[in-house]
């Protein structure tokens, strides 16, 4: 019995020690933890900028902010920017423009080319097009449609549905635009 | 969505572009070659694609190579159709493209703020050009008509005084002439350009709109307001990089020969085969050509800006740089920029180096404790023997994992040493020359393999790589084989001196072979 115990022993052991060294990796001590965090805190840079532009705040409720987060512990340069907004729930990153239907003021309303305007200023600021030559902003019935990219003809825009009152009920973005 | 900018790094090979038939004017790159071979569409998209390519890279290098502080915008305008600087230097005016109409308003250059909003009627059309007279307090507003719904074409010329607020028509075009994309001021005559277009003068004494010249093989190279004339290049002579400049005087009298400008722009990692396109001047009499042109350069297009080493410095430190489309026109100490919807000003003589946009520390820790709680660090020891055997320093590897969304994340990571109780983040592989034990030498292949253990601990190898692992020694040094990319073999060098000693560390991404 003892033996058997002895052998099953040697085992777990041998166990841990396999799985130790297949890793490679070790646990660390408090005083190694505390300064590695000091070394990551030193490295991870975030800085931010406000956008202000009174572009924004004519159709949406909500702040915008430019994140900028740059890993300093990188030697190639690279960082990301991320687009953050602040509304009463707190943050939340912005990615698609789609996101923005929850904050699009209650008393803005997409009836004409001038509120169509606005909303494509809107678009210009948080999402900027690469050419200003492809922008179009072209009426479907009940949506409204943003060409913001033109590759040799093949068009891809945000197309926006409104209500009969003209209120958005929907974003879709990165759409192709027949 | 995340949006990431990569550095961008040159290849060694050297990238020439010798733009034949382009000359890079005060008003912008032209292409001559489409006027005198209008069948070589090649030719011709190859300019227009590659030339301005080749000029938005150099940017990009210059900008990333001006390791200068930022200089911020002092204040930026949003909806300015058109905008120019004042006669007293200290404010500017711009039209501002409201819902309804346009209005013309007076800001203060130190501060951004309105000073005053003119109470005038706007002229219907668009107004494209505004020009402050230099020695009189008259500005001039150029306006255009659109002509089958994608062309402006001139439509009149006003003047405006602001001391009494009065709007005066002077010209109107009745024929289809293109709406200039430049206005410069020469004595009392306002110089009109479109593009590489023959420029038009309009005297402001007789209200009369005429060619600067009758020779179309003459174009405005620059206006040289200090002598009553302007450098011309005649686009015909000289071979397709170099063309002549010649001074047209007030009278119409055009001299010799003054200089050349070459046109051509090379792109090297070999310093001295850089090329930007210059003035060549042959006869030190005519060394002002050169000052002539630097100083009435504005507006420049980022196209054209090489050609102006101070101005590409003062633009590669704006902190919109790469928004800005137009320097459009400065006095000694601010800067107007324009993008296609916004005009930036800076004050680029005490560049303002605290961004305004920035938030306040409050905001900016609700911001950081944001991404906090979305990213985890995990902290390990990288234990191994081959380690242990050759560093007098411990290593650590550090995972990042950043939370997107419910579903997706990203992840990075990277090492860190602990050398002489001192933390520092490993990121060239050249930082692990000083931690090596000093009675570790590389003299043998055991030696070697030990620390190509090393190697595979911090930068393994991918899958499809393992079969070019091998390690050599050629002379003193000891190559690494780590990757393969199209025959060239990619890897470490270790350089050590006669008794193994190791004295460099370095990645070379073509490696001796054996």
């Amino acid at each position: 019995m003892k033996i058997t115990s002895n052998i099953i022993r040697a085992f777990f052991c041998m166990g841990i020690c396999v799985s130790f060294l297949s890793t490679g990796n070790a646990q660390i001590s408090d005083m190694e933890s505390n300064a590695l965090d000091q070394l990551i805190a030193d490295n991870v840079a975030i800085s931010a900028d406000i956008y202000s532009s009174k572009k924004i705040s004519a159709v949406c409720t909500a702040q915008f902010f430019k994140v900028k987060q740059v890993p300093k512990y990188r030697s190639d340069g690279m960082y990301n920017e991320i687009l953050l907004m602040k509304t009463s729930e707190g943050y939340s990153e912005l990615q698609y423009a789609e996101d923005l239907l929850p904050i699009i003021n209650s008393d803005f309303y997409l009836t004409n080319k001038k509120d169509a305007s606005k909303f494509e200023a809107l678009l210009d600021e948080l999402y900027p097009v690469f050419s200003q030559s492809a922008k179009q902003i072209l009426q479907n019935e009940n949506q409204w449609i943003f060409v913001r990219s033109d590759s040799w003809g093949e068009k891809e825009g945000t197309i926006v549905t409104v209500d009969a009152d003209g209120k958005i009920v929907q974003i879709a973005s990165n759409q192709t635009i027949e | 969505m995340y949006l990431t900018r990569n550095t961008y790094s040159l290849e060694k090979e050297t990238q020439t572009y010798k733009p034949r038939n382009v000359i890079l004017t005060d008003v912008g790159i032209s292409y001559i070659q489409k006027r005198r071979f209008p069948n070589e569409l090649k030719m011709t998209l190859r300019k227009v694609f590659f030339q301005p390519l080749l000029a938005i890279l150099m940017l990009i290098c210059i900008s990333i190579s001006v390791s200068a502080q930022k200089n911020y915008a002092l204040f930026t305008l949003d909806d300015i159709q058109a905008a120019c600087l004042t006669f007293d230097g200290r404010h500017m005016l711009g039209i501002e493209a409201a819902e309804d109409k346009s209005k013309l308003n007076l800001y203060r250059l130190e501060t951004g703020e309105l000073k005053m909003a003119f109470d005038i009627e706007l002229p219907a059309e668009s107004i494209k050009q505004i020009i402050s007279h230099p020695s009189e307090d008259l500005m001039y507003l150029i306006t255009a008509r659109l002509v089958d719904n994608r062309k402006y074409m001139l439509d009149a010329i006003y003047s405006f005084n602001p001391m009494n607020s009065k709007l005066k028509k002077l010209y109107t075009e009745k024929k289809e002439l293109k709406c200039p994309t430049q206005v410069k001021i020469v004595n009392n005559n306002l110089v009109l350009t479109s593009g590489f277009d023959p420029s038009n003068v309009f005297n402001l004494e007789n209200n009369n709109l005429h060619p600067l010249t009758t020779n179309e093989d003459l174009r405005l190279f620059s206006t040289v307001p200090e002598q009553n004339g302007y450098i011309l290049v005649n686009i015909k002579e000289g071979d397709e990089d170099v063309k002549p400049l010649y001074f047209l005087n007030q009278d119409g009298g055009l001299s010799e020969e003054i200089a050349k400008y070459d046109s051509r722009m090379v792109m090297s990692t070999v310093k001295s085969e850089n090329k930007v396109p210059h003035l060549i001047i042959d006869n030190e009499e005519n060394t002002w050509v050169e000052e002539a042109y630097q100083n009435n350069c504005m507006p420049i297009s980022m196209f054209e800006i090489a050609s102006h080493k101070n101005w590409s410095e003062v633009h590669s430190s704006l902190d919109q740089s790469t928004q800005i489309a137009t320097l459009l026109a400065a006095n000694s100490t601010y800067l107007l920029a324009a993008s296609r919807s916004k005009i930036f000003v800076y004050n680029y003589a005490e560049p303002q180096t605290v961004n305004p946009a920035a938030l306040n520390e409050n905001e900016l820790d609700e911001i950081k404790a944001y991404f906090g709680a979305k990213t985890s660090y995990e902290k390990k020891a990288i234990n191994s023997s081959a380690i242990q055997q050759i560093f007098d320093a411990k290593f650590y590897r550090i995972d990042i994992t950043t939370q997107i969304d419910e579903s997706s994340y990203t992840s990075d990571k990277f090492f860190a040493i602990n050398y002489q109780d001192s933390y520092t983040v490993l990121r060239d592989c050249s930082e692990l020359t000083a931690p090596l034990k000093q009675d570790y030498t590389m003299s043998t292949k055991e030696s070697a393999m030990l620390f190509e253990e090393v190697l595979d601990k911090l930068y393994p190898v991918g899958t499809f790589d393992e079969k070019h692992k091998t390690t050599y020694q050629i002379g003193n040094n000891w190559i690494f084989v780590r990757s393969e990319s199209f025959g060239d073999y990619q890897g470490y060098v270790v350089e050590t001196n006669a008794d193994g000693t190791v004295q460099n560390i370095k990645y070379e991404s073509k490696l001796e072979t054996n």
